[in-house]
Formats: C-alpha cells, sequence, structure tokens
C-alpha cells in the first residue's frame, strides 16, 4: 500500500494543542459524524464496522461490529456504552495518549458507536491516576457539546448523546469489562458469571456495549474511509492499524502505530531503536497476561492470529522487552506479585492460587526453594486456567506456565545452588 | 418443562433452574459452599464443577441454567482432583490441623476442655466444631493432607458487638454472609474488602456493627458454613439433640423459629421458613435461660422472703383472692396464651376479680393478611419505626414484590427507617393527620405541617395514582380518613387482639385509678401503682418492679404447648421445646389451679364495671411549667412485664431503650450532657431517666419508649431536671 507510514490514530498528535476541537476540526474531525448522521442510517454504520474487520484492542481482540450486533434491537430499556479507560495492563500506556492529545477522535468514536447501536448514554470509565487525561476529556466533552457533536438533536437530528467521565477506583480487576460495569453501578469490581454477557445484561440491567478507547478511537476513520479501506490495512480477519506500546529493554520506548500484523522484529529494531543494555532474551507481547516468547520465537507478525499460534496473545499489544541481564525468576516474581495482590477475591483458584504462586516463587527467589517447588506451581494451571469467573485466572497462568517451561534451567539454578544465575550471586531483595 | 441427564437419570425440571438445582431435586448430590438456596448463584467457590457433554471445560453447576437434552456428569476421576484442589485451596487458608488429623475420631473424648480457646486454630477450638459444612467437605473428598502450609491471617476477633462474634482468621470468603445482608435483609451492611490474599469480610470504613444499620438478624450467621460468625450466647452450646419447631412470641408477627435444643435447654433458635428479627434470632435463649429468671415459688411472711413449695403459695393466692373478693384488679398482659386468656376469662367468671390490660386504640384493630399486599404499591410509614419493629412484616410483603417501591416515612424523630426511607416528611407533632389529607385527597387545606410543599408533591408523584399501603402506629393516631386507593394498617405490637377485644376487658389504668380495688393479681403485667395494696400476687418470670407479697413463676413459651393470636389474625401454635424450667408452671396451669381450689359455683358471674371507652387524649399544649413535649412511643421490645434491654446486655447496647431522647439545643439550655440522669417531672409523675441527645428529634421534645412500670403510658407535657453534672 502506502509508502507514506499510514497513520490514523496518531495522525493529529504532533499538531500544536491537538487536544482542542479547533485542531480537530480543522484537520477533519466530526466529518465523519455529521456523514454517518446525515448520510447512513445506524445498520449501515454498523456494517461498515463489521466489514473494516476491527478487533477490540482491550486485549481479547473480538471483533467489534459482531459484539455491537449482539444487543438486542427489540429491548424498551436504555442502552449504554463504557469505554474502558482503566488501562491497568502493566506495560499497557496507549489509551492515555489518545486521550491527552486526541480526545475529539475517542469522543467523535463514542458519538458514531453510540449512533450505531441505539446508545443515548455513554461512560468513560478512566483509571483515577490520569488525572490530566480527566480533566482534558471534560473540556474537550464541553467543547462538543458547544458545537452540537454531543447533547441533545445532535447536527440537527434526532439523536440525543450524554458522555460522562466516571472515574475509577483503583484497581486491576475494575478493567475488566463486568469488574468494570459493577465498579460503575458504585459497587466493588467483582467480575459477573457470563451469561448473560454485557451486551444482553450490562450497566444498571441494561444493554451495554463495552469497547477499549482505542477501538473506539478507530470508528471515525471507518466511516471516513470505509470498512474495506481500514480491512485493507490490517491482515485478514484482524484490519486497520494498531498502537503497540514499546517498553522495557529497548533504545526508544514508546508507542508507535503500525499496521495490524507488523512483524515484531520490525517493531523492536526499526521503530524502537533495538535492545539496550545486552541481547534480547524474551519479549512480552501484549501486556503481562500474555505469555511470554524466548528470543528465539521473537520472529513473528503481531497480530491476534499469529501470535496465539506462537503461543501467547497480542492481548493489548503493550509490548514488554527483557534483554539477556533480567532475572527471569525474579520477572516472574514480580509478575505474580502483581496478580496476588489483584485479584478480586471471588474464585477460590484464582484468590489462593495467586497466593500460592508469589509466594512460592518468593523462596525460590530467595534461595530457598524446594525441588518440587516447579511441579507445584505447574500443578496450579490445570485447576486456575479456565476455572475461575473472568479471564483473570487464565492471565495469571499464562506467564507462569510460560516463564516456568521456557527458562526452567534458570528456575531449577536457583532452587539447587540457592542463587541467581544471571547475577551469580543470593539475591537478597 | 426442561428435560436433560445427570448421571445417566433422566431428569424433568422447569425452565430457569441450575444444573445444581436439578440435580438436588433429585437427590444428586454436588459439593458446594458459596451456594444457599435462597441467595442469588455466586460461582465463587469453584466446587460445585460439572461436565457437560460438549463443553469444553468444567463449569460450576451452581449458575449454569439447564438446557434442554444437557448431558451432565457430576462425578469423575478429573473432577474429584479439581474439587480436591480446590477445596486444598480453601483449607490453606483455614486453620486446619484438625480436619485432617487421623485422631479426629477420638479427639473429643479426650480434648473438650480446650474449647473456648481465644483463638480458634483448628475445630476443637471451634464453636462450629460438628455444625461446620468444611468437615463434611473434607470427609466427602478424603482429603488427608495439605500439601500447603497454613496462612493464617493473624486478624483480631470481633468481639465489640453485641449478640455475634466474628473471627475472620476462619472466614473461607464464600461470600453468603454478604448475600444474605443484601438479599434477604436489604441491609447491605457487610461486603468483601481489599483484595488478593488480604480479601476480607468488613463493614464501610470498619465501622462496628453497632456504628451501622446492622439490624442483628443473624442472617449473616446463620450463611456462614464456617465458626467464623457465631452467636455469642449459644456458640458453645454444641450440636443440638432436637430441633423443635414453634412460634416466636416476643411480637405480634408470630414468626416460625427452630429452637435448638440440647439437654432439656435451648441453646440457641434460628430462622424456619422466613427471616427472624434480632428478637427471635439472639433473643430466646438468652430469655429463657436468663440469669434473672425465678422459676420458684416466693411468699412474703412478715418482712421476709421465702421460698415455698407450689401448694404453699396457690393456697396463699386462692386466701387472698377469696379475702378480697370483689376488691380485686387482675391486670394481664397481652403477650399470654390464648389458653390463658380462656382461663383468665373463667377465674373472672367466678366474681371474684376484674380484668383489665394495658391495650390502647383497640378500635382500631384491623384484619390483614399477607395475600392483600400482593400488588406492589409505595410504602408509607407513619411514626413506627418498621426497620425495628416489625423488620420481618416489610420483608415478607417486599419479597413477592419484583419492583422495589418508594418507601416514606412520616415521623417527626428520625428514625432506622427514617434514614433508611426514600423520603423522610417530618412533620410538626401533631400535624401527621394533616399531613396524611395533604398527601392523600385533594385537599386545598392550609399547609401548617411543616412539611415544604414540593416534598409533598414529590411523594405525591410517587404514588402516581396507584394508591400506597400506609403502615402506622395506632397509639398515635387517632383517626386518619383516606381514599380508598390507601390501604391503612395498624401496626400492633401485642398479639390477641381480636381475642381480647371479645373479652371486653377494662383498661388496667381505670383498674390502676380505681380506690375500691386492694389486691392486685399481676399476669405478666408491671404497672407503676399509684397506690399502696394490700396483696399483689405476681405470676411471671421475672420479679415485677412493683414489688410482690406472692409470686408464681410462670413457664416460658419455650415451655408450654399451646397458641395465640398473632397481628394477621391468625392462630400460632406454641410447641414445647423443653420442659419447664426450675418449678415454673405454664400461665393457664396456673390459673386454673386458682380458679379451682376458689370453689367457684357457676353463674355468679358479677362484673364489676362495664368497660368504659377510652375518649382520645386532647393534645396539652406545652406552657412555661412543663416546656416539653414527652411523647411517648410504642416499644416492641417489651416482653411481658420487661424490656429485653433490661434482661440482656445485648438489647441494652442495640436499643438504648430506657433513654429520654433529647434535641441537643434543648440539653444545651438545660447544660444536660449526653448519658447523664435527668428527671422527668409531671404534673401527676415525676421519674429518672439517661439523656441520649440527638438531633434526631425535633427540640422542643423529648421522646421516651413505653414502660408502664416505670409509668410512661402516654403523651405528656414536662419539665426536664438535671440532676447529674
Ligand atoms: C483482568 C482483566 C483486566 C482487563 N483490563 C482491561 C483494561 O484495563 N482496559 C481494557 O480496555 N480492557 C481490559 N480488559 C479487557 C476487557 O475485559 C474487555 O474485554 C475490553 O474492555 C473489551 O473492549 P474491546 O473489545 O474493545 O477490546 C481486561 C480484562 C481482564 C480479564
Ligand atoms: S478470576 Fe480472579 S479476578 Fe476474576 S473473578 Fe475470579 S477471583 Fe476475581
Ligand atoms: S446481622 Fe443482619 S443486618 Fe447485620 S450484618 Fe448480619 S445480615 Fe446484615
Ligand atoms: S464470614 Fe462466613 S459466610 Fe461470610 S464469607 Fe466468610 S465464611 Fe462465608
Ligand atoms: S419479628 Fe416478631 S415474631 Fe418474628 S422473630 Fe422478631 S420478635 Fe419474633
Ligand atoms: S457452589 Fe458453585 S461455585 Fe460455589
Amino acid at each position: 500500500m502506502a509508502k507514506e507510514p499510514i497513520r490514523i490514530l496518531t495522525k493529529n498528535w504532533d499538531i500544536k494543542n491537538s487536544n482542542t476541537i479547533e485542531a480537530y476540526i480543522k484537520n477533519g474531525g466530526y466529518k465523519a459524524l455529521e456523514k454517518a448522521i446525515k448520510q447512513m442510517n445506524p445498520e449501515q454504520v454498523m456494517d461498515e464496522v463489521k466489514k473494516s474487520n476491527l478487533r477490540g484492542r482491550g486485549g481479547a481482540g473480538f471483533p467489534a461490529g459482531v459484539k455491537w450486533g449482539f444487543v438486542p434491537k427489540d429491548s424498551d430499556k436504555l442502552k449504554y456504552l463504557c469505554v474502558n479507560a482503566d488501562e491497568g495492563e502493566p506495560g499497557t500506556f496507549k489509551d492515555r495518549y489518545i486521550m491527552t492529545l486526541d480526545p475529539h477522535m475517542l469522543l467523535e468514536g463514542i458519538a458514531i458507536t453510540s449512533y450505531a447501536v441505539g446508545i443515548s448514554a455513554a461512560y468513560i470509565y478512566i483509571r483515577n491516576e490520569y488525572i490530566e487525561s480527566i480533566a482534558i476529556l471534560k473540556t474537550a466533552i464541553q467543547e462538543a457539546k458547544a458545537k452540537n457533536y454531543l447533547g441533545a438533536s445532535i447536527l440537527g437530528s434526532n439523536f440525543n448523546l450524554e458522555i460522562y467521565v466516571h472515574r475509577g477506583a483503583g484497581a486491576y480487576i475494575a478493567g475488566e469489562e463486568t469488574g468494570l460495569i459493577e465498579s460503575l453501578e458504585g459497587k466493588r469490581a467483582m467480575p459477573r458469571i457470563r451469561p448473560p454477557f454485557p451486551a444482553a445484561v450490562g450497566v444498571f440491567n441494561c444493554p451495554t456495549v463495552v469497547n477499549n478507547v482505542e477501538t473506539i478511537a478507530c470508528v471515525p476513520s471507518i466511516i471516513e474511509h470505509g470498512g474495506e479501506w481500514f480491512a485493507g490495512i490490517g491482515v485478514s480477519k484482524d484490519g486497520g492499524t494498531k498502537l503497540y506500546a514499546v517498553s522495557g529493554h529497548v533504545n526508544n520506548p514508546g508507542v508507535y502505530e503500525l499496521p495490524v500484523g507488523t512483524s515484531l522484529q520490525k517493531i523492536l529494531y526499526e521503530h524502537a531503536g533495538g535492545i539496550k543494555g545486552g541481547e534480547l532474551k524474551a519479549v512480552i507481547p501484549g501486556g503481562i497476561s500474555a505469555s511470554v516468547l524466548a528470543a528465539r520465537e521473537c520472529d513473528i507478525a503481531m497480530d491476534c492470529q499469529s501470535v496465539a499460534k506462537a503461543g501467547s496473545m497480542l492481548g493489548s499489544a503493550g509490548i514488554i522487552v527483557m534483554n539477556n541481564r533480567v532475572c527471569m525468576v525474579e520477572a516472574l516474581f514480580n509478575i505474580a506479585e502483581f496478580y496476588a495482590e489483584e485479584s478480586c477475591g471471588q474464585c477460590t483458584p484464582c484468590r489462593s492460587g495467586s497466593h500460592w504462586i508469589k509466594n512460592i516463587l518468593e523462596r525460590i527467589l530467595h534461595g530457598k526453594g524446594k525441588t518440587d517447588d516447579l511441579e507445584i506451581m505447574l500443578s496450579f494451571i490445570p485447576g486456575i486456567m479456565g476455572r475461575t469467573i473472568c479471564a483473570f485466572g487464565d492471565a495469571l497462568c499464562g506467564p507462569v506456565q510460560s516463564f516456568i517451561t521456557k527458562f526452567r534451567d534458570e528456575f531449577e539454578y536457583h532452587i539447587i545452588e540457592g542463587k541467581c544465575n544471571i547475577r551469580n550471586k543470593l539475591d537478597i531483595l | 418443562m426442561i428435560r436433560l441427564k445427570i448421571n445417566d437419570i433422566p431428569i424433568e425440571i422447569e425452565e430457569g433452574k441450575t444444573v445444581l438445582e436439578a440435580a438436588r431435586a433429585h437427590n444428586i448430590r454436588i459439593p458446594t459452599l458459596c451456594n444457599q438456596a435462597d441467595l442469588a448463584p455466586y460461582g465463587g467457590c469453584r466446587l460445585c464443577m460439572v461436565e457437560i457433554e460438549g463443553y469444553q471445560r468444567p463449569v460450576t453447576s451452581c449458575t449454569l441454567p439447564c438446557h434442554d437434552g444437557m448431558v451432565v456428569k457430576t462425578d469423575s476421576p478429573q473432577l474429584k482432583d479439581l474439587r480436591r484442589f480446590t477445596l486444598e485451596l480453601i483449607l490453606s487458608e483455614h486453620p486446619y490441623s484438625c480436619l485432617i488429623c487421623d485422631k479426629k475420631e477420638d479427639c473429643a473424648k479426650f480434648m473438650l476442655c480446650i474449647q473456648k480457646e481465644p483463638v480458634t486454630l483448628g475445630c476443637k477450638y471451634c464453636s462450629k466444631d460438628g455444625k461446620c459444612e468444611l468437615q463434611v467437605l473434607v470427609e466427602e473428598l478424603e482429603i488427608k493432607e495439605i500439601p500447603y502450609p497454613l496462612t493464617y491471617r493473624g486478624l483480631e476477633v470481633e468481639r465489640w458487638d453485641p449478640f455475634f462474634e466474628r473471627d475472620y482468621n476462619l472466614c473461607i470468603l464464600c461470600n453468603r454472609c454478604v448475600r444474605a445482608c443484601n438479599e434477604i435483609r436489604h441491609a447491605g451492611v457487610i461486603q468483601f474488602q481489599y483484595r488478593g490474599p488480604d480479601t476480607v469480610v468488613g463493614t464501610a470504613f470498619g465501622l462496628t456493627h453497632l456504628e451501622t444499620a446492622c439490624q442483628f438478624c443473624g442472617a449473616c450467621v446463620d450463611a456462614c458454613p464456617t465458626g467464623a460468625m457465631s452467636e455469642r450466647y449459644g456458640k458453645w452450646g454444641g450440636v443440638p439433640d432436637k430441633k423443635v419447631s414453634t412460634s416466636c412470641s416476643f411480637c405480634s408477627i408470630a414468626c416460625e423459629v427452630l429452637l435448638n435444643v440440647r439437654d432439656n435447654a435451648v441453646i440457641s433458635s434460628e430462622p424456619e421458613h422466613h427471616p427472624l428479627c434480632v428478637r427471635g434470632r439472639f433473643g430466646i435463649s438468652q430469655f429463657v435461660h436468663n440469669p434473672k429468671r425465678v422459676t420458684e415459688p416466693f411468699l412474703k411472711k412478715g418482712t421476709r422472703i421465702v421460698e415455698v413449695e407450689w401448694d404453699e403459695a396457690l393456697q396463699a393466692a386462692v386466701e387472698k383472692l377469696r379475702e378480697f373478693k370483689g376488691r380485686t384488679g387482675i391486670i394481664f398482659s397481652p403477650n399470654l396464651t390464648v389458653e390463658a386468656l380462656d382461663a383468665l376469662i373463667e377465674l373472672e367468671n367466678s366474681g371474684f376479680g376484674i380484668l383489665g390490660t394495658s391495650l390502647d386504640s383497640l378500635s382500631a384493630y384491623a384484619d390483614f393478611s399477607l395475600e392483600q399486599f400482593s400488588k406492589p404499591a409505595p410504602i408509607v410509614v407513619l411514626n413506627t419505626d418498621i426497620i425495628d419493629d416489625f423488620s420481618v412484616l416489610m420483608l415478607q410483603i417486599r419479597k413477592s414484590w419484583k419492583e422495589k417501591t418508594p418507601l416514606i416515612v412520616i415521623d417527626s424523630a428520625q428514625t432506622k427507617t427514617a434514614d433508611k426511607a426514600d423520603v423522610w416528611l417530618q412533620p410538626k407533632l401533631g400535624k401527621e393527620e394533616d399531613l396524611l389529607q395533604l398527601l392523600f385527597s385533594e385537599s386545598d387545606k392550609r399547609n401548617t405541617t411543616g412539611v415544604a410543599n414540593e416534598l409533598i408533591e414529590t411523594v405525591k408523584a410517587m404514588f402516581n395514582g396507584n394508591g400506597a399501603y400506609l403502615f402506622y402506629n395506632p397509639s398515635n393516631i387517632a383517626h386518619v380518613k383516606l381514599p380508598g386507593s390507601v390501604k391503612a394498617i395498624p401496626l400492633f405490637a401485642r398479639p390477641n387482639l381480636s381475642k381480647i377485644m371479645n373479652m371486653q376487658v377494662q383498661n388496667s389504668n381505670d383498674i390502676l385509678h380505681d380506690d375500691s380495688i386492694d389486691c392486685l393479681f399481676l399476669v405478666g403485667e408491671s404497672p407503676s401503682l399509684k397506690k399502696t395494696y394490700k396483696v399483689i400476687i405476681a405470676q411471671d418470670h421475672f420479679i415485677p418492679a412493683c414489688g410482690y407479697d406472692i409470686f408464681l413463676p410462670a413457664a416460658t413459651f419455650a415451655e408450654v404447648d399451646g397458641s395465640f393470636i398473632a397481628l394477621d389474625g391468625k392462630r400460632r401454635t406454641l410447641n414445647k421445646a423443653i420442659e419447664p424450667v426450675g418449678k415454673s408452671k405454664p400461665d393457664d396451669w396456673i390459673i386454673k389451679e386458682i380458679t379451682n381450689n376458689l370453689g367457684v359455683e357457676a353463674g355468679t358471674t358479677t362484673r364489676a364495671k362495664e368497660p368504659t371507652q377510652k375518649a382520645t387524649p386532647k393534645q396539652v399544649k406545652p406552657t412555661g411549667k412543663y416546656p416539653f413535649h414527652l411523647v411517648v412511643r410504642e416499644n416492641n421490645y417489651r416482653f411481658r412485664n420487661k424490656s429485653l434491654s433490661s434482661l440482656m446486655k445485648g438489647f441494652k447496647k442495640f436499643r438504648n431503650d430506657d433513654c429520654l431522647w433529647i434535641h441537643p439545643a434543648d440539653a444545651e439550655n438545660l447544660k444536660l450532657k449526653d448519658g447523664k440522669k435527668v428527671q422527668i417531672i409531671s404534673k401527676d409523675f415525676s421519674l429518672t431517666m439517661t439523656a441520649k441527645v440527638t438531633d434526631s428529634v425535633p427540640a422542643g421534645t423529648v421522646y421516651a419508649f413505653h414502660d408502664p412500670s416505670a409509668g410512661l403510658v402516654m403523651d405528656k407535657i414536662v419539665r426536664l431536671e438535671c440532676i447529674e453534672s
């Protein structure tokens, strides 16, 4: 396709005052909303999004148009949109850029989505720590309302929409869609049992669409340029560009917008400036819930199916890079500690299992591991994976299983020698 | 109807039931912990996993609705492994040494004495021993060892609230208590807090339960599968020998209750078909086996009081009744059995004395049944604290309603119900009827109620032409005229109303003011006396405050067979759970013995006086001399001659019902401090109470609970004097 890099989500980021409505409109903003409302009916909008092969950017990679289609049309209840801006997955920091640098793209996406699904109230459930983004979003909503892109009778039509910014309560699990809904209702973020899915019974018992910030921010360009155009950018069944957030041992960490399916090698070496401080040892390709890939497995394309085929997942595309000076026991302990702290506590295997995995890793790390510790940890996996209310349990198992099987020698060294093979000394934290 | 197969057994079940429910209906056991039939499915413990043909993974049967053609397997080696793994994890968070001890069968013989340790480290130290669901599951899943060391949370045991204690070191986070509190009681007092391994049940901001809206109903305690929540009084009572179904007599609702009995003692009580309130759940065993209870007959001989045998006590009573024939007032409590009331009629018919009771406003009495409330409508509560006093009734009424209707409270005082209400209207004292008129009829009367017009309009909009249910306190409101769409239900605290109405008895006040009466026979009552009597015969569980010459110990409702009439006009049965404690005897037995020994010639009925119809007392305005209006509220936490607070510490903490509620501004003027003694003086009485300074009551008004033995029986104008600073 184009030699010029394709910029959809980041196209306005370099402009001065990119987060003001003036700058946004000057660069063609809110044209898509106008097009949707004036020239298309809601079904046509939804069809374009289906055609675009836009997949959810929050982690599960579910096709967005299909999800919207699950919302019952004949329900006489109100329908809601919840934009997931909790961005809790460690290694993920892309949504914040969108909200800070181009909030109107998100708002326009929300408006189009709401028009397509028949929604009149949308919530942006935002991570409490994003103080700057919260202020910017609130201003942007006022600006858009003043110009009638939001509010009552938008652009003279009979479509009304209110957007509310709801500050999260500071828990990772509040990013899980049903945990988010509970939290939004003022309760403790405890994921719900599915079915029913949010599309049928969501917030306040009403049909609800939950989508990630980036997913929604893709919608305006899909409407502007057409679903087929968007689908043509990515790979089959996985369209468009993606914000890859690269962190860890690279020379240029940051957020890179590249077509879905760009090779990991290209992202790491051409865009992120190569490995810093040593050789590549491992990559976590999609936030810490994704299984780790050893250096030799890193020759893959970064789209949902390819990463899945390699035994991991694209997840939120938060790429965490580790060089050969990283102790994998310590890295896994770090991850396990996070999960043990963040489990909502509902399901036995998740709550107690994450606690034990953390405890066992802690003793291995401190040189007090026992010979059967690895087997004990691996034996947890069938009891946790797929056995819990939400995907948190799976998210915990992926890293544990992959770290231990792929870097087993390091774990065994810790256990047998009582010290770290990387630092070659007893690790005292 | 849905057809499915569980373990190759064909099963039919109505739509909407879960696989677990289908299995249970056919006695197929699936291990569970977090499931409780009357609570919403939770799916947290993950023990109830089953395999479904065509499903990739095992699923929790408690959350899975049945589908046609489903093929379910509830047991397989894989499932057993999975359940074991899960239970082992659960136990790693719970002191498990005794659970898996291979000597546990023999342990009880030798180690009983170590119970009551301050910390529970194993079953033998736990009050739930023998009743715990973990013990059953460990046996069922044959767990012999646990590969993980115990993570003891090391939390402080919460012993600071009345009625029950919480040791969350034993909690397995099944969430049943949380759901019970929310779903059964709509109280929302407890919730999980913190995350991960720190997750723990608790109240908002770590408040004590007393500081929250906790009703101390015990639904949480009953839901708990472990010893984490335990009843304070009955916790060491052990495993009951039997459970006896009877009716709670503490209030007019008359809930079905199960009494747990061991060695002829009531060790605890639990709900049978519907929830109980704090009185029925925690009050019964403490009441029956109260240390203040007197279970032997006593006689005053000169200046000494001596214990005597029944023969002598009855003989003495009969002699006195003969001596004071025609000059005896028999004052009885409505909290008696129908059989005892019948026996009293016989006694009165013998012409030895006149009967009286302290019930007012009986004319408002109307039967009602729960079926009357099938249609959801807003609930208006007038001058009664329905959450404290009639919570069970409200829960039952609302249970069948799918939608939640508004709760509107009209009360000059801020009660617990007012706190929970959607709208609380605080009219000026005495303006309640006017406010009702404004709310329910198109009256163009000027609004002098003190409630803002907008608020009245808001409430009217809530009725939306659908009518409402009005629950009111019969002793506060004399006459309310309402449109047909409003169903008004007076809430009487005492039972047996229809029966007592037909008995045509005197008002006890008339008897007490009658100078010709020289002998009192008090059956379950203890009035405040206006004169000295030659003889007082008291028949009760506790010594009356007014003193006595002859005491006849009566058996409590847990110790008798009989019946009484509940608020809905229906008869409730009392089934004897234990033999009468000590030498106490059933009320009807005592009365019949007396009547028989009096040797009555039939047909000598002489009624001393026709019952007088009581006029509604005129409202007197506070004056310079008596600047305060004393409002006396019905006390539903009184039974026979005692308030529950005077008998049980828990009720004292929970109700604080011997306090005088006074507004901070008034207290300040009087230089009266919270918790200090204050003297209340009116034209015809004077008594001392403890002040509770609270802005829940309006200035210029003080509130107290009805207490006949202290003379607190009706509203008055009073003066207050500090006697403690
Ligand atoms: C434990 C857990 C945490 C999650 N956190 C987030 C999050 O912070 N942000 C997010 O967008 N999605 C998160 N998700 C994914 C959401 O559940 C949900 O799939 C997503 O918001 C759907 O939006 P999408 O279809 O646009 O991706 C999380 C999922 C799990 C299981
Ligand atoms: S899997 Fe973990 S986070 Fe998810 S509901 Fe269960 S306990 Fe909570
Ligand atoms: S006693 Fe009743 S109200 Fe109090 S916490 Fe338990 S269930 Fe809730
Ligand atoms: S206190 Fe009891 S009922 Fe409540 S969660 Fe813990 S174990 Fe379950
Ligand atoms: S509501 Fe009345 S009958 Fe029911 S338990 Fe409480 S006191 Fe007893
Ligand atoms: S009983 Fe089904 S998960 Fe606990």
